[in-house]
């Protein structure tokens, strides 16, 4: 369901990525506006400075030169949405036996008739020598007065990335990470929520996972809401939730903003199978219980919440809604209620960002995330629960 | 026993956005200009970006005779033609069944009657709790009669019944003058109460303009100096290009007073010069643009012609192009004593801007398409580098510009390089669109989601909208008494005429070449 990653057609690489010493990046960046081409004003044949844009440093780290090279075609797609000087750092690159090396390039968006320099790039890659030497490596290359955020684009869950995460940490303003792809979710979770339920109230820490559930969590918020289904929130007596691959983590957060939202206490689970859980808990009306199924094809997302409730409307009917994931970027409503004159169906656009969009839309996110260090909470909690 | 309660718990994490709520956008004027090139593109888009309300409806309301399919015929034309992005399917499909329509003249109580009954009929279908939302996109005579339709088939919902709600929005110009301005309000309010009355002026719904509060207020470097004490003089222009075009009848009775004047740019003075609101709630910051109007000094009779000029564009050239003069205009009278140019210097009194002349100027055909605020800063003082009076510095000037190129600009001096000082004004210069990049929404989009979510912020009261009127009356009064015939003339593709530069350079000042 997630979009496919092409670079847009407004967006233009100044030059190939070359090869710097790491002390010379900032005069190849300033050769590379010089180069620039300028703007020509049609109407009066003027040429008109380039500018440059840029409102964050983005330190990227990826595991390996494989998860880098997949990503760096797609910070275009980004550089439209946020400019910013990204630092991609690569750890641990077999080819690389030099210690650490730098390549630069520059590119440049087309708005309206002028363009602008939109991405800075700087890709540092490190033998496995040379991983502990990245954090100190970035830190000349910030741009000074703008936020800085790091994207830990790792398997490995952001406390137990090692010394180069504390400190690519300790120079960033804001954290953002993916649990999707996380090859234990369980021990991912716990480890991520303790790290990020000790860090201050107002530290800026997101789960792209949990971005991703935002659309969920309006059209859930807006079709049951009491104003529209009187009562069904509260009676709601089982929900039946079905994801993809990777996605379990994006699923106790869904699960776990309901949770905190509705007040319901959890009551402990059990895992059915390794494709089933089920999740008690228990709200002011009465038990709730929570069955979450994995299919093995897919995207990894959400796909579909199946919602039953004792009770709702004036007429206190049962209801049954439906909300799935169509196959692109839409979700299908349908609910059954007395109500509402019996099945009632509706479809909505959820754009359904890749990464990297999603990235973009953080970056300029700034305000803290309490409801995702809430819901992050209970997730932990159930993970916990199904270790038990 | 199920507790019936309207306060939604999940909307606790959605907060930092607007949340707009389940209701039925019915337009009156449903296949009319305004509908086909922003309304129905506008709500596309808000689809697209999926922001619109999971329970939502449109139904067009017209005379026009079409029926669901045709009206969703004419809407995709529309948006094909006019939408900012193109149509992309399945999300068309997923729009457009939302749309329907309904025929029926706006004076005909039947006409409600089918309306209520459509309502009925689709909002359960559709989720939406009898909440209804009418653009009234019609001409301001037809306000009336659909207004008290609309009560007597009792579609207006009581303000104080809090599980379901009525919003009216209603298009500029309310009114020609204060006198019918006051009657369109007092027809308004005998139906609606005034939170339910949405007063659309489409500017206001530009990021700029909104940006003009955030540059205050969430900058310290700002407000400190935002005063008389360090204010020269505040100059806003809003320039236009083009000419009345195919606009000679609308703009015979109106003029640059009325069209740009009383609305536009007395809501740009205002968020320049407002105090900080103490909250971001509408009332409060409407409150603060009322009391700007409060202290805009009346020009009074014997002032206009010192604190005003008007004038008409005569022939000229535009990007080369000849372009014939306002009298020669269609639908233009030959004789006709229209403005299509104001420029007027006005007083706040009150202390923050106590002897700060804003000097405000619109107009039909001039040099280039452009609005900006400039906000000229006082001379350092004369000594040490200002100290010769033959070649004083360039003072620093503040530029909001809201169109095109939203941005803003700080005019600053700094030193030559060599070894000698020599001081040269250079622009620092933020651009909307080469730093954010992307599109912003229209503004149209911005306040049609407004409405959706209750919030009126961007919309104007009926206080503003009467002090405002009466302001500009003073003018306008002045200018019937003066029975004038004819008009200065400024050439086409020009800034003006010299009547304007006379106005303001007799202050030892001089307009802005944009």
């Amino acid at each position: 369901m997630e979009s496919p990653v092409s670079a847009p057609h407004d967006y233009e690489a100044l030059a190939a990525p070359r090869a710097v010493e790491l002390q010379n990046v900032e005069e190849e960046f300033v050769r590379l506006r010089l180069a620039a081409p300028c703007n020509v004003d049609a109407a009066t044949t003027d040429d008109q400075p380039i500018t440059r844009a840029c409102m964050s440093n983005l330190i990227v780290y990826c595991d390996n030169p494989a998860d880098a090279d997949a990503l760096a075609p797609q910070f275009a797609l980004m550089a439209r949405r946020h400019p910013a000087r990204i630092i991609l750092l690569v750890g641990c690159d077999p080819d690389q036996s030099q210690g650490i090396v730098a390549q630069v390039t520059a590119g440049v968006t087309q708005l309206g008739k002028r363009r602008h320099i939109s991405s800075e790039q700087v890709r540092i890659s490190a033998s496995a020598d040379g991983l502990g030497r990245l954090g100190s490596a970035a830190r000349p290359l910030l741009i000074g007065d703008l936020p800085t955020a790091l994207w830990w684009n790792s398997i490995k869950p952001p406390p137990t990335g090692g010394n180069i995460f504390q400190e690519l940490q300790e120079m960033s303003s804001s954290v953002i990470y993916d649990s999707r792809g996380w090859r234990d979710p369980r021990t991912g979770l716990i480890a991520t929520a303790n790290w990020v339920l000790g860090t201050r109230e107002r530290s800026l820490v997101t789960d792209l996972a949990w971005m991703r559930t935002r659309f969920w969590r309006r059209l859930f918020a807006e079709s049951l809401a009491p104003h529209v289904l009187p009562g069904a929130l509260n009676q709601i007596e089982r929900i039946e939730l079905e994801h993809g691959p990777h996605a379990l983590p994006m699923v106790w957060l869904f699960v776990g903003w309901l949770a905190h939202c509705l007040s319901w206490q959890p009551q402990g689970g059990k895992v059915g199978s390794d494709k089933h859980l089920i999740m008690n808990f228990l709200s002011e009306h009465g038990p709730v219980q929570i069955e979450i199924s994995r299919d093995d094809q897919g995207p990894a997302e959400l796909r579909r919440v199946n919602v039953h409730s004792r009770g709702a409307g004036p007429t206190a009917a049962s209801l049954e809604a439906e909300f799935e994931a169509l196959d692109s970027e839409r979700v299908a409503i349908r609910i059954d209620n007395v109500a509402l004159g019996g099945q009632t169906e509706n479809f909505l656009s959820a754009p359904n960002d890749p990464p990297i969009l999603l990235l973009a839309w953080q970056l300029a996110n700034r305000t803290g995330q309490a409801e995702f260090r809430k819901a992050l909470g209970i997730a932990r909690a159930m993970a916990q629960e199904m270790g038990t | 026993m199920i507790e019936l309660t309207t306060e939604n718990p999940l909307m606790a994490g959605l907060s930092t956005q607007l949340q707009p709520q389940p209701c039925s956008f019915v337009i009156f004027g449903g296949a009319g200009d305004l509908t086909r090139r922003k309304l129905l593109s506008g709500l596309y888009n808000l689809a697209l970006d999926g922001v619109l309300p999971a329970n939502f409806c449109v139904i067009g309301f017209a005379r026009t005779d079409l029926d669901d399919e045709r009206y969703r015929e004419l809407a995709r034309e529309s948006v094909e033609k006019f939408s900012r992005r193109p149509i992309q399917e399945p999300y068309w499909s997923d729009f457009v069944r939302r749309l329907h329509w309904v025929s029926g003249p706006f004076d005909e109580p039947e006409a409600y009657a089918a309306l209520a009954e459509r309502l009925a009929e689709l909002e359960p279908s559709f989720g939406i709790p009898n909440n209804r939302i009418y653009y009234l996109s019609i001409a301001p005579s037809l306000i009336e009669i659909s207004l008290q339709n609309l009560k007597t088939a009792n579609l207006i919902s009581d303000p104080s019944d809090s599980t379901r709600f009525s919003r009216v929005i209603v298009e500029k110009p309310i009114g020609h003058d204060l006198e019918s301005a006051r009657s369109i309000n007092a027809t308004l309010s005998n139906v609606c109460d005034e939170s339910q009355i949405y007063r659309i002026d489409h500017y206001l719904g530009k990021e700029t303009v909104q940006n003009i509060l955030v540059m205050r207020f969430a900058n310290a470097i700002f407000e400190p100096l935002w005063n008389q004490k360090y204010i020269d003089h505040v100059q806003i222009t809003v320039s236009e290009e083009i000419g009345v075009g195919t606009r000679g009848n609308y703009y015979e009775e109106a003029g640059a007073l009325r069209d740009m004047v009383q609305n536009h740019i007395l809501q740009l003075l205002c968020l320049t010069a407002m105090e900080p609101p103490w909250s971001l709630t509408d009332e409060v910051v409407r409150d603060q643009k009322q009391e700007v109007l409060n202290c805009l000094r009346p020009i009074e009779p014997g002032n206009v012609d010192s604190c005003v000029v008007r004038a008409q564009y005569g022939p000229g050239f535009m990007h080369g192009l000849e372009v014939p003069g306002y009298r020669r205009e269609a639908n233009v009278a030959p004789d006709s004593a229209t403005e299509t140019f104001v420029a007027i210097k006005c007083y706040i009194d009150n202390w923050r801007w106590a002897g700060v002349p804003f000097y405000l100027r619109t107009g039909k055909c001039m040099t280039k398409r452009a609005s900006e605020i400039a906000v000229t800063f006082k001379a350092v003082p004369h000594v040490l580098f200002n100290v010769d009076p033959e070649v004083p510095l360039e003072p620093n000037v503040l530029v909001l510009r809201i169109q095109p190129d939203e941005g803003l600009s700080l005019r600053i001096a700094t030193k030559l390089p060599g070894s000698k000082v020599q001081i040269y004004p250079v622009k620092m210069d933020f651009s909307y669109g080469s730093t954010f990049g992307d599109q912003s929404p229209e503004a149209y989009e911005r306040l049609m989601l407004d409405v959706m979510a209750g919030d009126a912020t961007l919309f104007m009261r009926k206080d503003t909208v009467e002090t405002s009127w009466s302001w500009v009356m003073n003018i306008l009064d002045a200018w019937e008494g003066s029975g004038a015939r004819w008009l200065p003339e400024y050439r086409a593709g020009t800034w003006g005429p010299i009547e304007a530069d006379r106005l303001i350079e007799g202050d030892g000042r001089k307009w802005r070449a944009l």
